[in-house]
């Protein structure tokens, strides 16, 4: 038998857990999530800037 | 700034505002509601970046950057905005006392903005029981917003 409707039940009671944090804890955990996301977003412009070929660095080691 | 005279009163709002009464959302900056000393001013928001720039808050485009926080000063902007600020809570952040758009307001203030996100913010706050679908019509009554309540009633209530 599905435990589908347990499990909705469980996940609605967590989440009603978070919403009575405290308005600090809730700040707090919005910052966590600003931190990630300046991190997710310098480690993909360091991605980037890597696969970007350097205009004055010849591409072809031959032609060094 | 008060105190400096360069707003004559604040209070937060948007998105770090609602979280006092529902779960944590993913925001990136904060919005504070300002009366400006100066509203005639053309360059209206010039005294509140001077005086962040002074105490080494520094403009960056359309925010300024406080601790890891972008944030957005608005002016108030229309009656609704107006009347928003003037009943603004004093709540307690950590023992600091900080001024706070109330849960009714905020609503109406994202009702009357009526982007998909602020939808989610007034279902948000009803859902949280922080106002009552009632208290959100009668302000919507009396800013002009009553079409704009009947839509999102029909479109997400009234299933």
């Amino acid at each position: 038998m599905s435990d589908t409707p347990n499990l909705l039940q469980r996940q609605a009671a967590w989440q009603k857990r978070r919403a009575a944090l405290s308005w600090a804890d809730k700040i707090r955990m919005v910052e966590a999530m600003q931190r990630t996301l300046r991190q997710l977003k310098n480690s993909g412009n360091r991605m980037r800037a890597s696969r970007t070929p350097d205009p004055i660095k010849p591409q072809n080691s031959e032609n060094a | 700034m008060c105190v400096a005279g360069v707003i004559n009163n604040y209070a937060l709002f948007g998105a770090a505002a609602q979280m006092r009464y529902t779960e944590a959302v993913a925001t990136l900056d904060a919005d504070v509601l300002v009366s400006v000393a100066h509203p005639e001013r053309l360059d209206i928001l010039a005294p509140i970046c001077e005086f962040c720039a002074a105490h080494g808050y520094m403009p960056e485009g359309e925010v300024i950057q406080i601790g890891s926080w972008p944030v957005q000063f608005v002016p108030v902007f229309n009656q609704l905005t107006r009347e928003a600020l003037e009943k603004a809570e004093t709540a307690d952040f950590e023992g600091i006392p900080f001024r706070v758009v109330g849960a009714a307001y905020l609503a109406a203030i994202a009702l009357s903005a009526a982007r998909a996100k602020d939808y989610a913010r007034v279902l948000a706050l009803l859902e949280s029981g922080s106002v009552a679908p009632s208290e959100l019509e009668a302000l919507a009554q009396r800013h002009g917003l009553l079409e704009a309540w009947k839509r999102f009633k029909a479109r997400f209530l009234d299933e």
